[in-house]
């Protein structure tokens, strides 16, 4: 199970609320290097963006 | 009613014939890339011509420069993957197709009577009236009339090209494929989500004759690589493994499916976009050959017969009794070397009268992973014997390996699925990056019943929150998820959980039972491992 790609990536913190910080940029699909493993602070963020990758 | 066939459409069209009439907004130099924006003459109609939006990024620096015509799906500015193209030395070139948009002065406009080039999403659902102006053709001939503007920059090797088709552009790609003499080779990345068949629709032959993928790729003329995503939400895998098999062999086309992604690129598959311009347009590498696959019986038990190419890593996938593609579990299953580059696997049937569906990935040393188009059989009809299963409340456990897992992709640069052992010797999967998924609790031979409840053993080194995600299918297409979180803390051994359907939860709602889901996701901070996972 995947997430689709062609979204953006979130900080999900509770702090600056769900989706403030929409900063974390995408490698290219095609390179193979990984985006920086995330917490998630915020489950219920999980299942409202159901294609969203996250990170922190 | 009047059938039009591509070949009617197309006849005597000439994408370079009418002038361009480039018109350069902008043209700067930034991390070292260069980038070109402008404007172009695209299709021309009898109230006037589309003027495409265009944005090019190249290396800085003076040079000629392999072009890649690059279509994203819409909404998607795929801006890492045009920088990421640039930085390997190609020229981008990324025409707006999607017209009118309210975020941004810069798109392509189309004159009144091209409107319905004008994306919108019921434009995926809806079969054009006019076989030639549509937004399926008039996408394409934008894709084409940028290979024109392409080819007259000076920053540009113009006998050096590739088109590559994202989702909805993919259909303009494979029509730039058949139709387009100038490409060096060319890419789809997933399906177009172009119009489902429904046959009570009076312009559905019309559709289906003049502008469907199937109509086009038997004219595909160049390599192109055809990528799709084995469990994309949009249930087109079938589909689009059946288009790829009108592909003339000739023009050295492959299929990579991505193994248990939806719409997205595999771990393994991540190098393949790179591979396949580095071959055909700088001359870099091999391609490996297409495996084959064939089923037989022999004593009535069901064989699948494996060639690939004898360098390359091979990899059989096998689901069994699903027919909706979003959905399938789709298993590896191990391979017997019989010969040099040949292998046989028997498979297990639990249900002869289902359709059971396989395909095989070959991975050559590079890391250009190639496919076998799907395989669908009905093992009654190859009088196979059913095997029953022992213990279908058993979904898995550590001695079934990894087979029926994967990872997330985008979570993770490399494969870092394997067994794991865990406290007092017992085994199970782990994921490095902590992102595992399976779709096996949708396997008809495992799924769960009314009243069942789901028993997970999970080890966690240290304290996290790790959540547990099912996805369930939704009436009609599509589907939802419920998550449900839990607190593992350090030194807790093995922990067994026992979820109940409804204690899955959602914004809008609870799970409302086992029968409708069809995967299961387990994210977790740091790695954890999964046992065995039953139901009781």
């Amino acid at each position: 199970m995947e997430f689709a790609e062609n979204t953006m990536m979130f900080c999900v913190c509770p702090k600056r609320g769900i989706g403030k910080s929409v900063k974390a940029k995408l490698p290219s699909r095609f390179c193979g290097e990984a985006p920086r493993k995330v917490k998630v602070f915020d489950k219920s963020f999980l299942t409202l963006y159901n294609n969203i990758s996250w990170n922190y | 009613m009047e059938l039009l066939t591509p070949q009617q459409i197309w006849k005597g069209y000439d994408p370079s014939a009418l002038p361009l009439c480039a018109s350069i907004l902008a043209d700067r130099e930034a991390e070292g890339r260069r980038v070109v924006t402008a404007y172009f003459n695209g299709p021309t109609t009898t109230d006037g011509v589309v003027r495409v939006f265009v944005r090019c990024t190249l290396p800085a620096g003076k040079g000629r420069y392999p072009a890649v015509v690059f279509m994203p799906d819409v909404g998607h500015s795929a801006e890492a993957d045009v920088e990421w193209l640039a930085d390997k030395g190609y020229a981008v070139i990324v025409p707006d197709y999607a017209g009118v948009r309210d975020d941004s002065p810069e798109y392509t406009i189309y004159p009144r009577s091209l409107s319905a080039a004008n994306y919108t999403p019921e434009r995926l659902s809806e079969y054009p009236g006019d076989m030639r102006f549509n937004c399926w053709s008039v996408w394409a001939e934008v894709g084409m009339r940028t290979l024109s503007y392409v080819a007259s920059l000076d920053f540009v090797d113009g006998s050096r090209l590739a088109v590559m088709g994202e989702g909805v552009a993919s259909a303009a790609a494979l029509k730039a494929a058949a139709l387009d003499k100038r490409l060096s080779c060319a890419i789809t990345l997933y399906s177009s989500g172009m119009c489902e068949e429904r046959s009570d629709d009076p312009n559905f032959l019309m559709y289906k004759v003049a502008l469907a993928d199937a109509a086009y790729a038997p004219m595909v003329n160049v390599p192109l690589l055809m990528m799709i995503a084995s469990n994309d939400a949009d249930g087109k895998a079938d589909e689009m493994s059946a288009v790829y098999s009108l592909i003339p062999e000739q023009s050295g086309s492959r299929l990579s499916v991505s193994e248990r992604t939806n719409r997205a690129i595999g771990v393994k598959q991540r190098a393949d976009v790179g591979l396949w311009l580095d071959k055909y347009l700088l001359g870099r590498g091999e391609v490996p050959a297409e495996p084959e696959l064939t089923a037989s019986a022999s004593e009535r038990r069901l064989y699948y017969n494996v060639k690939s190419d004898p360098s390359c890593e091979t990899e059989l996938f096998v689901s069994r009794g699903t027919d909706d593609p979003a959905l399938r579990n789709w298993s590896r299953i191990k391979l017997m070397v019989v010969g040099d580059g040949e292998y046989i696997a028997p498979v297990d049937v639990y249900d002869a009268k289902k359709h059971i569906y396989a395909f095989v990935n070959s991975r050559s040393s590079e890391g250009l992973s190639v496919s076998s188009p799907v395989l669908e059989k009905l093992p009654a009809l190859l009088g196979i014997d059913e095997t029953p299963l022992t213990d279908s409340r058993l979904i898995y456990d550590g001695d079934m390996g990894t087979d029926d897992w994967s990872e997330e992709a985008s979570m993770t640069a490399a494969d870092t699925l394997s067994v794991k052992e865990g406290p007092f010797g017992i085994s199970g999967v782990t994921s490095g990056a902590g992102a595992l998924a399976t779709y096996k609790l949708g396997d008809p031979a495992f799924s769960g019943k009314e009243g069942y409840l789901l028993q997970i053993m999970i080890y966690s080194p240290e304290a996290q929150t790790v959540t547990f995600t099912v996805a369930a299918a939704a009436a009609g297409r599509g589907y939802a998820e419920f998550s449900r979180s839990v607190n593992l803390e350090p030194g807790d051994n093995w922990r067994k959980l026992t979820l109940e359907a409804s204690d899955f939860k959602s914004p809008y709602g609870v799970c409302g039972g086992w029968e409708d889901v069809f995967g299961m996701r387990i994210m977790s901070a740091s790695p954890v491992i999964v046992a065995s996972m039953l139901w009781v």
